[in-house]
């Protein structure tokens, strides 16, 4: 079931060449309170290159041979913010193991288990709305970091370096006064609270990835 | 029950009273699989030879290509698995309606359903029996290869396109390898498509009327690379294979049995991209290769798949 404190809107994607199987899966979820859309094929998944407001989770059939789709291939590898499920006939090992490693949220054989279905569907949906917090954190934080004027740039990089303020000064050639003006003026443009919030909130950790299931495990 | 009553039963069941033509099938059933040679020591003869390799070729093709059937058959089983899935949880929540449970579970039957025909497909394409003619609708043994082969072309998203004639004469023929030379040759045109990567794969199949009367013509036509250079003039040599995982023996094989139905099969490069593979078969195949014979030459398999057929254009088994 969804998480109740979704602040996404959210969406399954279901791309899967077999038509039974995709509706099948698509009214399988839906009465686990889902809602879904089913793709015709690998080109209908550009539209979904990057997320916006949708918090979105992909659901693909990745055939029993690891090369059957090489646009697939680079789509899941090129596309991290796009949460992937593999799913296959094949119970392979090396497929398993080469798609959890380009990255997809989890590889399940089908038929499907309802149960890891549905914890694959939600760490995907979790992983997607993590990556939307991240993307609007990093998107706040460039807006007001644009109003910046190119010398409160400056000194907000040699701040985030470390630097006090006169030795700021003394490498701008500008009176410590001067210095302690435009610091006091790019925390507030920035809307931070302190020196650790500001380097906190200009070194942004790297985009969420799917979670190894052992970190994972209740 | 003894082994002679069960060959007599089947017997009887296949025979079909209102079509004649059947009794074609005791002159090929009648030969005998092991005949003594000079030394009294039993030893194959051509017939068998031949008709044990065409076996072991169509259990080549349906192991091999992804055929495996345990992964077919999760295909439909998967569908049904989400479909009773999804019933178990309404009923289990107490939120459905009489009318989309029983849709859903409708739907779920077909699958079991489609599992199971998929698994007697399989079967009978893989069935070791002795070759017969029967009278069928050519286009009907089209289907039956294109059913077995419906999950690998989905599987690689290749779009096959039909153009079944519906005027096409009853033909008389063994169904099992007529079915085999359309599986090779949609396989090699699913191989073809599927060694590099193309973006909208397409396969097109025809049936129609020979040029000369009382035959007919298969073409399938693909739009992948063609066939190389110094693979063209080889492609019908048994054993002569690009790929790793198969024998290289579907068109030898392929080309055997047409001749053996009196026609024949050409696999080109199209002028536009391509390979066109077309196959022409006279509707009455000729009599002579469905009967005994007491050739004891035993080069008579490889006869079968080179050149050297007769001059007077009958089947290498005269």
């Amino acid at each position: 079931m969804p998480s109740s404190n979704q602040v996404h809107k959210q969406m399954l994607l279901i791309l899967e060449a077999d038509e039974q199987q995709s509706h099948s899966l698509s009214l399988l979820l839906g009465t686990y309170g889902y809602q879904t859309t089913r793709l015709k094929d690998v080109k209908a998944l550009k539209k979904y290159r990057f997320v916006e407001k949708v918090a979105y989770c992909l659901l693909v059939d990745v055939g029993t041979k690891l090369k059957t789709h090489q646009v697939l291939h680079d789509y899941i590898c090129d596309t991290p913010q796009l949460p992937v499920i593999a799913m296959s006939v094949a119970s392979n090992v090396n497929l398993a193991v080469a798609y959890t490693r380009m990255g997809t949220v989890s590889f399940l054989p089908k038929p499907l288990q309802i149960e890891n279905l549905l914890k694959a569907v939600n760490e995907g949906l979790k992983l997607s709305e993590e990556i939307l917090a991240y993307r609007q954190q990093r998107e706040a934080f460039e807006l007001r970091a644009s109003k910046l004027s190119p010398r409160e740039n400056q000194v907000l990089q040699m701040v985030v370096d470390g630097m006090s303020s006169s030795q700021i000064a003394r490498e701008l050639e500008l009176s410590v006064k001067t210095v302690s003006l435009h610091r006091t003026n790019l925390m507030s443009k920035l809307e931070a609270d302190g020196v650790v919030h500001l380097v906190r909130m200009t070194t942004h950790g790297p985009l969420p990835k799917p979670a190894l299931f052992w970190q994972h495990r209740d | 029950m003894s082994h002679q009553e069960t060959s007599n039963t089947s017997k009887q069941s296949f025979k079909d009273p209102r079509n004649p033509v059947n009794d074609h099938a005791d002159t090929l059933r009648d030969t005998p699989a092991n005949m003594p040679d000079e030394d009294g020591l039993p030893t194959m003869s051509p017939q068998a030879m031949l008709q044990m390799l065409n076996h072991f070729q169509r259990l080549n093709l349906s192991t091999h290509l992804g055929l495996g059937l345990a992964h077919q058959i999760n295909h439909p089983l998967s569908a049904s698995v989400n479909y009773t899935q999804a019933c178990i949880k309404m009923l289990q929540d107490d939120n459905f309606n009489r009318s989309e449970i029983l849709d859903y579970m409708t739907r779920a039957n077909q699958e079991v359903h489609r599992a199971a025909e998929l698994i007697r497909r399989l079967r009978r394409f893989v069935s070791h029996s002795a070759p017969r003619l029967s009278t069928m609708n050519f286009n009907h043994a089209v289907l039956e290869s294109v059913a077995l082969l419906n999950p690998l072309l989905k599987e690689h998203r290749i779009d096959l396109q039909l153009e079944l004639c519906d005027d096409l004469p009853l033909f008389i023929g063994d169904r099992i390898q007529i079915e085999q030379v359309i599986f090779n040759v949609l396989i090699n045109a699913i191989e073809c498509l599927t060694d590099g990567d193309f973006v909208d794969p397409v396969i097109v199949l025809t049936t129609h009327l020979g040029h000369e009367p009382d035959t007919l013509a298969l073409q399938v036509k693909d739009n992948g690379p063609g066939i190389d250079a110094d693979m063209h003039d080889h492609i019908f040599e048994p054993f002569q294979t690009t790929r790793t995982h198969c024998l290289g023996i579907g068109l030898a094989m392929s080309q055997s049995i047409c001749r053996m139905h009196g026609g024949k099969i050409s696999v080109e490069n199209d002028q536009e991209g391509g390979v066109v593979a077309q196959l022409v078969l006279p509707v009455n195949p000729p009599s002579q290769p469905f009967e005994a014979t007491n050739s004891s030459d035993n080069e008579l398999v490889t006869d079968a798949t080179s050149d050297r057929v007769s001059e007077s254009g009958r089947s290498v088994f005269s």
